[in-house]
């Protein structure tokens, strides 16, 4: 018996050593391309991850929408910054979650909408995602006429924003 | 073949020999629970918002996954009751004493916090359902010489190489940057929109000076703690270096879960653990965590 758990005990730290070997690039051009999902799933599984590292991700972006319901346009809302304002003003960490959930899906479309135009971003299960999460928390679950969106990147010095993308959509 | 038996010999007297873990692993274990039932209690005022986009986004789930327990048809209508119970579960193994099935049912559960908030996790959300998994594997009342002590310790050892790996990589995807070696990127840090908590953040943390301080320190810090924290006499500075540096994460990058999900791992590297135990319950409990080995 103790034999058999010190055999399982080398296996689970060899498998380890191998999950953390995945996450250098060097040794990832080496695993075949099947592999590759599987060490992410498992880095994922164990918590291996990186922070402040991309530069990609400490660009800034800021989403603003408005409806067109009742016969008129409403006035333009910030997405994101609501919430995460709720966040450190009354350390709400329900409000930062979903912050980082409209962060996620809204930046998603973007990707989308940049790379393969917004016709084709309308069609993506994202964009259902997207419209579908924003109707429901941010419009009290009323699926308005019309959408607008404008998604803007943020400088800071110089303190400027550059809209990146917007379209209208009539669900 | 006999170079495997020896290896596997060294292996398990190294496991046999190592000090008594039982109770850093008591206190990691309260503190893992509580963490978990902390954030599903706070996190329950958007519970509708979230569970409404994983239904929406992924469907009707058909096959039965542990995972995704909560998505199942049959529990849509319950779902605040599902989460009641839930936190109820996960408070009451925080007090208990430790039991298999109520490990792998707290796993469970943080599978399905995993599920339902996966847009909205960090690292600090999946390791520490990596540690509530590996608390499966523990037994607090473990005895030398017993299977259960060396499985103890061999995830006591896991999950403490987990942190160093986690921080190793950290720095090591830095000392890469040229943008950390100059202090830039830690500029861009503290204006990172929706991360830098402005309210707390001193105007004097963006100065190029002080920004090239903290970036050479992290990553001295990132890269040190993974070799250091072996020996005792670096432990006992590394420790609480360690848990500043992460209630500055938590406070400033508002990253709260990820800031006490890494204090909480702390807690399997604090030597003295079982003497505080001991001198708080005038010995009566000792044994418990300290047994002798039966004759």
């Amino acid at each position: 018996m103790k034999r058999f758990v010190i055999i399982f005990i080398a296996g689970v730290f060899a498998v380890y050593a191998l999950v953390f070997l995945s996450a250098f690039v060097f040794v990832q051009k080496l695993m075949p391309a099947v592999l590759k999902p599987k060490f992410q799933q498992a880095r994922n599984f164990v918590g291996l991850g990186t922070l402040f590292v991309s530069e990609a991700s400490m660009r800034a972006y800021s989403t603003s929408y408005r409806f067109y319901q009742d016969g008129k346009w409403t006035d333009w809302y910030f997405l994101e910054e609501p919430l995460f304002e709720e966040y450190v003003s009354k350390g709400r960490l329900a409000s930062l979650k979903h912050n980082r959930l409209d962060k996620y899906l809204s930046q998603k479309i973007v990707r989308i909408g940049r790379k393969s135009g917004n016709a084709q971003m309308m069609k993506s299960k994202e964009f259902q995602a997207f419209t579908s999460h924003l109707f429901y928390s941010h419009n009290q679950n009323r699926k308005p006429d019309s959408l607008q969106i404008i998604v803007r990147q943020k400088f800071r010095q110089p303190e400027t924003v550059k809209t990146i993308f917007k379209f209208k959509y009539q669900p | 073949m006999s170079r495997v038996q020896s290896f596997l010999t060294d292996v398990e007297t190294g496991l046999m020999n190592q000090k008594d873990s039982n109770a850093n692993l008591y206190w990691f274990r309260k503190a893992v629970y509580l963490l978990l039932l902390l954030k599903m209690l706070l996190v329950w005022p958007e519970l509708k918002t979230f569970y409404h986009h994983v239904t929406n986004a992924q469907g009707t789930i058909v096959g039965f996954s542990f995972s995704k327990l909560m998505f199942l048809p049959i529990f849509s209508s319950f779902v605040q009751l599902w989460w009641g119970l839930a936190c109820i579960v996960v408070a009451a193994a925080t007090v208990l004493s430790a039991k298999r099935w109520l490990s792998i049912l707290i796993f469970i559960i943080s599978l399905n916090y995993l599920s339902l908030f996966y847009l909205a996790t960090n690292s600090g959300d999946k390791l520490l359902n990596f540690f509530i998994f590996s608390l499966i594997f523990v037994n607090e009342k473990a005895l030398k010489q017993q299977v259960s002590w060396m499985l103890n310790n061999a995830t006591v050892l896991l999950v403490k190489i987990n942190i160093c790996a986690v921080y190793f990589l950290n720095g090591y995807g830095k000392i890469l940057k040229s943008s950390w070696w100059d202090g830039s990127f830690m500029q861009k840090v503290w204006e990172l929109e929706y991360y830098t908590n402005l309210h707390l953040v001193p105007q004097w943390f963006s100065n190029p000076t002080v920004c090239l301080v903290t970036s050479w320190l992290v990553m001295l810090f990132e890269l040190g703690f993974p070799f250091l924290i072996w020996f005792s006499t670096m432990r006992k500075w590394l420790v609480p270096i360690g848990l500043i540096f992460h209630i500055f994460i938590a406070l400033f990058l508002s990253l709260p879960d990820f800031g006490l999900t890494m204090a909480a791992a702390y807690l399997l590297f604090v030597d003295k653990m079982g003497k505080v135990w001991s001198l708080k319950n005038n010995g009566n409990k000792k044994k418990r965590f300290n047994p002798e080995p039966l004759p």
